[in-house]
């Protein structure tokens, strides 16, 4: 029997939240690395180390949640492992133990599913409460790809610019795009920009700035206009614009 | 319904990496998965047939874990069906700095996908010619009218993987679905109706089948179904020489079934 544990900080997600999740059987099958196959209730999991190494198993799933900790058990015909997950303070832990041949190919690979479950329930998690807050800031819906993919799923690419933006220059250069021709046309302009910095992402309801979203180096600004003055250098611009009647929900 | 959201590195050389990018199925595709793929070298991207806007979320969010966006110099499309190019708008908005390929025939179609230009477009010839991604140079093959009348496939010479499109496309039965294709005898049952109908003539296969025999083979990954690795790679080749009575030769029957049925 091989036994590994790990750690996964939460950040502003509920822990309890995401052990919830990690008890949904269907939730751990559809994130779970490794899958090669599926078949009724059956998963085919193949472990993978270096480029050489490999064991496959068959595995029947089973998950269950009790006293705050979420278990998944996975039993195949030649192994067995079961994963373990419970807050601790603003992390999630994981333990895992494994049962069978090549534990030394196996082992590592569960340690990185697990770390990769919980990864993927704090994506979700975090998403399920900006869903129940009922969030109408578009800034912290700019945040989200699902969000901006609505989005431009009902707009077109009205502009594409590869620009040298002066320090402190961005929101002029901004202005005079979406000004020229796009404000006039479009009841929604969208506004996205990348460069070597980073990125930002800007929305217009009928003339007014309604979201700011940018990355700069990694980290997350939302609804600060003051960052702008902070994109510099290169910088390809996007405008897209819509008619349709609503926003992405 | 089937879903997998993580990724799967199908086959690596070096800093090189062929990664298959997850599915999810939907009622009305009725078996016909979609398989999109990554290729990353020296840290550069390059996506081929990255599918349509329902299947974007998981397809960029999987490319994260192995490139940065902004490094993904390219997007190959096989052919223009939704399932291939749907999410368009959404490539040029996520992965800003990629030139998009596609056979010259659809590109005057690409604005009704919501782009009216800003988007850099290299028109693939009929001829085919080279992607380029990090040091690796990929070769776009003429596949035309396998399905469709602009088509190429692309061949990865660093895996020898060949990206075939619609061809080696199976339809799983229902709660049913594997990456590596295992037993292809069993699997060929997925692919014949795909193939007898989807393809029109044997001239337009053994056009391909000509050009694909002189490369070395080892993968051979499709749009739809499974992945043929080594000797399956193989037999899928020589079951496409085999193929018979498929796509104009049916439509003789159609035509007989129409006449038989006709009340008015």
């Amino acid at each position: 029997m091989i036994r590994r544990s790990t750690e996964v900080y939460v950040g502003n997600v509920s822990p309890d939240a995401v052990v919830k999740l990690l008890s949904d059987r269907d939730f751990v099958v559809e994130n779970m690395p490794y899958v090669t196959g599926v078949e009724g209730d059956r998963v085919k999991l193949r472990f993978r180390r270096m480029l050489f190494f490999s064991f496959e198993d068959v595995y029947s799933v089973a998950t269950g949640f009790e006293e705050g900790t979420a278990r998944c058990f996975f039993r195949g015909s030649a192994s067995e492992f079961t994963m373990e997950f419970a807050p601790v303070k603003r992390f999630v832990r994981a333990t895992v133990l494994y049962r069978g041949p090549r534990g030394w190919v196996v082992a590592s690979c569960l340690e990185r599913a697990a770390r990769d479950l919980i990864k993927s329930a704090i994506e979700d998690a975090s998403k399920a409460t900006s869903g129940v807050l009922g969030v109408e800031d578009y800034s912290q819906r700019l945040a989200l790809v699902s969000w901006v993919s609505s989005l431009l799923m009902r707009s077109v690419l009205v502009k594409s610019e590869l620009t040298v933006v002066p320090r402190g220059g961005l929101v002029d250069i901004v202005e005079k795009l979406v000004s020229e021709g796009v404000m006039d046309r479009y009841r929604v302009v969208y506004v996205s920009g990348t460069s070597e910095r980073g990125s930002f992402r800007l929305l217009f309801v009928d003339g007014k700035l309604v979201g700011i979203y940018a990355n700069l180096g990694g980290k997350e600004f939302v609804g600060d206009e003051r960052v702008l003055n902070e994109f510099e250098g290169f910088t390809r611009v996007k405008v897209y614009g819509s008619n349709a009647p609503e926003l992405p929900r | 319904m089937v879903r997998v959201r993580k990724p799967y590195v199908i086959a690596e050389e070096g800093d090189h990496q062929v990664v298959w990018l997850g599915l999810e199925e939907a009622e009305l595709e009725r078996g016909v998965l979609t398989n999109q793929y990554l290729v990353v070298d020296s840290g550069e991207g390059l996506l081929i047939d990255p599918g349509g806007s329902y299947v974007f979320e998981r397809v960029y969010r999987n490319v994260r874990e192995f490139v940065n966006p902004n490094r993904v110099k390219a997007v190959f499309f096989t052919h223009q069906d939704p399932d291939v190019v749907g999410s368009l708008v959404m490539l040029s908005e996520f992965f800003p700095n990629a030139r998009i390929y596609i056979s010259s025939l659809w590109v005057r179609f690409l604005p009704h996908l919501g782009i009216h230009g800003g988007i850099e477009i290299v028109e693939v010839p009929d001829e085919g010619g080279e992607v380029p991604v990090g040091k690796a140079k990929l070769l776009a093959i003429p596949t035309h009218f396998l399905h469709s009348p602009g088509n190429h496939t692309l061949y990865d010479p660093v895996t020898k993987t060949l990206f075939s499109g619609d061809l080696g496309a199976a339809v799983f039965p229902r709660g049913v679905w594997y990456l590596f294709v295992e037993d292809f005898d069993k699997h060929s049952q997925y692919m014949k109706p795909f193939h007898e109908r989807y393809l029109p003539c044997r001239e337009a296969l053994e056009a391909w089948l000509s050009i694909v025999s002189d490369l070395e083979i080892e993968v051979v990954a499709p749009q739809h179904g499974a992945i043929f690795v080594g000797e399956n790679a193989i037999k899928f080749l020589e079951w496409l020489k085999k193929l018979n009575k498929f796509g104009i030769d049916r439509v003789k029957e159609v035509v007989e079934r129409w006449k038989s049925k006709r009340v008015f």
